[in-house]
């Protein structure tokens, strides 16, 4: 019996051998040539094999509103081959108007929202996710890398319904490899943007609660790099390639001249062509008064290594 | 006793410091159509008045005569001859013993006063002045030129010195009445300090005296008359210089005038011709000014012809400026694009050398492989045929070949 099992394995190991040489009937060697050893040879096409099977991940950006993420992600809209989709939240409910009628044609989960029968959040995700696998093959297939800046005001900014829900690199990590950064600044300035721009979903629209709602976020995002605003700003360039070197992304010199050419939404920081740091927001009697009174928010200064006093 | 003189009037009596009445039976048996009497001292013109109650000519008036109207004290001495209003002063030297008894404010008149209380006064009056110390006032205070003023005689007691603040003495008094036209008619020196004297007014010297002074201030008027006459007949001559100058001049004027109107002729006839030039000119003038009229509006019209052309190519500029810097714009947009292309092209280019290196390897490494398989399946295939011969007679297999297919060859691709 032994001897028949034996057989039988040989004759099956036998016939794909055979399917084997006749797929590699083109790559005969010459006469005389000598090849390595075969477990030499097997162990190579193990290694490309494991190159082959390394998908393309999809990339994100994540930071809160006036942090200064438009500039940064201008930067890696400008990179070679790279399409960087600005304020994507699948689940955001921000720009959903009252009533019925709200004219979105190309917006599919708009339109699953606004159904007579709407639909829920897993559905919205599943449909969401169904798009992304196939714009990242299709990205993948042209060579091109998919960036996603994630619109974490959405999230993280409004209701404590939508603090619950999942935030986008979440969402994306259920299928795709996932490639992140976070970028941070001071707090007080970006509080102070803000405040003149009268966007105060945060409520109460106070110092304190603006903090705690930012240490949030920094916990739904505790395992990606985080990159400072003021870094950037005090050295572009340098900034720039250590955040493409997180999102495996290429660097080639002077992208970083071409920003003016691209326009992306969110891009409500003061204006201007050149990167250098700004001066702070005049500081509001009100808001002044809250600083040395906010325990989060001196919390989140020391986490990054500002300082928590106004001047 | 005093008497009016026979064949006049009876005429009236004023008796000035009446004192207890000693004449007072006398001039009740008198013919005197009214008799005053004046005291001072209350009690004793009150006993005055009841004596001479029954006899209506007569008026007693409590008080004393000055100057001036008012009040005075008057004082009483134990020797009552010389109570008075003034303060003596050399009276004690005559009388050591003299006391003051009382003091009492008492009325004073003046004499004008006294007369309006007593008129009408049937003339001639005769003055009766016992009035220590004061009768220089009185006399000089008496009005004049009043027919029922006019004193016809005085009899005065009086001291010889001055004894009294404010009096006069007898000389004083003497050339007062002079001076006022009385002659002195008699005097009685028995108490050479108290003489009397009477006195009558001279009527003549009166008159006279007037009439000096009516003659001296002719004289006045007279010399004043000189002087303005004078004054006017420098004025006159002044003038008449003045009119013999005016004269002169109207005559120059009147020359003047004559030679104006020869002028005035010649420049009338130099005016029309003027006008005449004037009308030629103003015609000319019409003319053109409206030709100017017309060069005016010609000339606004090709401005704002102008203007319009300026504004329309201003506006073209301007739209020629916005082209362009849209251009511009686009140009830069389309030259970073371009540069972002560029940018892309490269990294796919690398990407691609990259990957023509993998396939090269991999075509490389299965080169190698295909032997070695080729080797292993021979193998197995002659212990598969060794094996059969352990069950019974089997063929040799015949070594397998692989299959000659020639691979696909890259551009570029080595080997």
């Amino acid at each position: 019996m032994t001897s028949t099992r034996s057989g039988v394995a040989s004759r099956a190991l036998l016939e794909t051998l055979d399917e084997a040489l006749t797929l590699l009937g083109g790559y005969a060697l010459e006469p005389r040539q000598t090849a390595d050893p075969l477990p030499s040879l097997l162990s190579q096409c193990e290694a490309f094999c494991a190159l082959a099977l390394v998908a393309e991940p999809v990339r994100t950006i994540h930071h809160m509103a006036c942090t200064g993420g438009t500039l940064i992600s201008k930067c890696l809209a400008t990179l070679p081959n790279t399409l960087l989709l600005s304020e994507i939240n699948p689940l955001s409910t921000m720009h959903v108007k009252e009533g019925m009628g709200q004219f979105a044609p190309t917006d599919l989960l708009l339109a699953m929202r606004k159904a007579v029968r709407p639909q829920d959040d897993d559905t919205l995700i599943r449909v969401f996710l169904s798009s992304m696998a196939t714009l990242l093959a299709d990205c993948s297939a042209k060579g091109i890398h998919l960036v996603l800046r994630d619109h974490a005001h959405s999230s993280f900014c409004t209701t404590a319904a939508a603090v619950a829900q999942p935030a986008l690199h979440e969402i994306l990590s259920r299928e795709f490899p996932r490639r992140s950064v976070v970028t941070v600044r001071h707090p007080l300035d970006s509080f102070l943007a803000l405040h003149s721009h009268k966007w105060s979903n945060v409520i109460p629209f106070t110092l304190e609660e603006y903090a705690l709602r930012y240490e949030v976020f920094l916990d739904r995002h505790i395992d990606i790099p985080v990159c400072r605003y003021e870094d950037f700003v005090a050295a572009p360039e340098a900034t720039l390639e250590q955040i493409c070197s997180h999102l495996e992304l290429p660097t080639p010199p002077g992208v970083i001249e071409l920003i003016s050419a691209v326009t992306l939404t969110g891009d409500s920081g003061r204006s201007g062509v050149i990167i250098e740091p700004r001066p702070r927001r005049p500081i509001p009697d009100e808001i002044r008064s809250s600083i040395d009174e906010s325990k989060a928010y001196r919390r989140l200064c020391e986490r990054f290594g500002y300082t928590s006093a106004s001047d | 006793m005093t008497q009016p003189q026979s064949g006049a009037s009876h005429g009236s009596i004023i008796h000035i410091g009446a004192g207890d009445g000693a004449e007072l039976e006398g001039y009740l048996a008198s013919r005197f159509e009214r008799i005053v009497l004046v005291e001072p001292e209350p009690d004793r013109a009150a006993a005055i008045e009841i004596r001479c109650a029954n006899d209506p000519r007569t008026s007693v008036i409590a008080g004393a005569l000055t100057g001036v109207d008012g009040e005075a004290e008057l004082k009483t001495y134990n020797i009552r001859a010389l109570d008075g209003l003034c303060h003596p002063t050399g009276l004690q030297d005559i009388y050591p013993g003299m006391r003051v008894l009382s003091r009492v404010i008492v009325p004073t008149l003046s004499p004008a006063a006294l007369l309006k209380r007593i008129e009408p006064l049937p003339g001639p009056v005769r003055l009766v002045l016992h009035a220590t110390g004061v009768e220089a006032d009185i006399l000089n205070a008496w009005p004049v030129g009043d027919a029922n003023s006019q004193l016809d005689s005085i009899e005065l007691r009086c001291s010889a010195a001055r004894l009294f603040d404010g009096g006069s003495d007898l000389s004083a008094l003497r050339a007062l009445l002079q001076m006022k036209g009385f002659d002195e008619i008699s005097s009685d020196l028995s108490d050479p300090d108290w003489p009397k004297l009477v006195l009558r007014q001279n009527a003549l010297r009166l008159e006279l005296d007037a009439q000096r002074t009516l003659c001296a201030q002719l004289e006045g008027r007279l010399a004043e008359a000189d002087v303005a006459l004078e004054s006017a007949s420098s004025a006159i001559a002044t003038k008449n210089g003045r009119i013999e100058l005016l004269e002169a001049q109207l005559l120059e004027a009147e020359a003047a005038q004559v030679a104006a109107g020869t002028a005035l002729t010649e420049n009338q006839a130099k005016q029309a011709e003027l006008n005449g030039r004037i009308e030629l000119l103003e015609s000319q003038v019409s003319e053109a000014e409206a030709a100017r009229e017309v060069a005016l509006k010609n000339t606004r019209e090709a401005t704002e012809a102008a203007q319009v052309a300026a504004k329309t190519a201003l506006t073209e500029h301007q739209a020629r400026e916005v082209e362009l810097n849209t251009a511009r714009s686009d140009l830069a947009v389309t030259l970073r694009m371009q540069a972002m292309l560029q940018s892309d092209l490269r990294d796919l280019q690398a990407r691609y050398a990259e990957t023509l290196s993998v396939r090269q390897q991999q075509e490389d490494l299965l080169r190698k492989l295909t032997p070695r398989l080729q080797e292993a399946a021979q193998y197995i295939q002659d212990n598969s045929a060794l094996q059969s011969e352990g069950r019974g007679q089997l063929g040799h297999a015949k070594p397998r070949k692989p299959q000659s297919r020639k691979p696909k060859k890259l551009p570029g691709a080595q080997g």
